[in-house]
């Protein structure tokens, strides 16, 4: 199976195949982050959309510092934040038009961890994700999010106390 | 020699062998002599699994996210001629994209492509 960075510098090239592999390793992964960040299925796709556009169109700029999860996560996060504002600026100008929904309706009570990690204060419940399920080193979560590691550590110490609180 | 404290602050990225290799060695050694640690560690390999579980179960993207970032990629195709033989033929495609409404022609000949012209309309 060929490697993340190795399907990059070919999308950077143009090949199509290599972004159609990229897709199906990453899009998924970046829907649920968005899902985590925003909490509205519809933004969530369009975060999606969005990053996987970013994706093919800046490959070529991929500098190999971080790894290519971290930069798509990165991108992805760049357009979570953006969409977010732009609903919230609408929000306050049309207050019906667009309200986030309640985590309740979001996560159904079967899914219990999820639950119990989508109560957490949005900071904890983004190191917990991109822990868990996407499975980054701390070090890249630091990077990706601008932070020291002592705050992606303590972070995630604070949630797991309160996940030990609600599931034990 | 590493401490509970220290042990408990790492033990996530442990859990997922997403720790450098001194890190882990270290927290390796500790686990052998602290039952509680091990406990701590056995209980955050579950709620990663849970929580990796339950969001695969959540319905994902639909195809139709695919087909929009196709369309913004490469182009949709609004008119697709073939001509000719399916070992040797000339195809014309024309692609609506963001930025235009390129076209282009290619001469297929046994499954390969040959491009015979490409330009784009603004």
């Amino acid at each position: 199976m060929p490697e993340d960075n190795f399907l990059l510098s070919e999308i950077a090239k143009g090949d199509p195949d290599a972004f159609s592999e990229l897709y199906d390793r990453f899009a998924e992964r970046v829907f649920r982050y968005a899902l985590t960040l925003l909490r509205d299925r519809q933004l969530a796709e369009e975060v999606a959309q969005e990053t996987m556009v970013c994706v093919w169109q800046g490959a070529g700029k991929f500098s190999g510092r971080s790894q290519v999860s971290t930069w798509i996560f990165g991108i992805a996060r760049k357009q979570a934040h953006n969409l977010l504002r732009q609903e919230t600026k609408c929000k306050r100008l049309f207050p019906e038009a667009t309200t986030l929904p309640d985590p309740a309706d979001v996560v159904e009570s079967k899914y219990q961890v999820l639950g119990a990690v989508e109560a957490l204060p949005p900071e904890q419940r983004e190191i917990v994700f991109l822990t868990f399920y996407a499975g980054l080193p701390y070090r890249e979560i630091a990077n990706l999010l601008d932070v020291p590691e002592g705050t992606v550590k303590s972070r995630m110490y604070y949630a797991k106390r309160k996940l030990a609180e609600m599931l034990r | 020699m590493m401490d509970c404290i220290r042990a408990n602050e790492l033990m996530p990225w442990y859990a997922n062998n997403n720790l450098p290799s001194e890190e882990a060695w270290l927290i390796a050694d500790h686990l052998v002599n602290c039952p509680a640690c091990r406990e701590e560690l056995r209980w955050i390999i579950r709620m990663a699994r849970e929580h990796q579980a339950d969001l695969e179960q959540m319905p994902g993207l639909t195809e139709r996210t695919w087909n929009k970032v196709v369309a913004r990629t490469r182009g949709l195709p609004v008119v697709q001629v073939n001509m000719g033989h399916s070992l040797l033929g000339l195809s014309l495609r024309v692609l609506v994209e963001g930025r235009g409404i390129p076209m282009r022609g290619d001469l297929f000949l046994l499954g390969y492509r040959a491009p015979l012209f490409a330009f784009e309309a603004v």
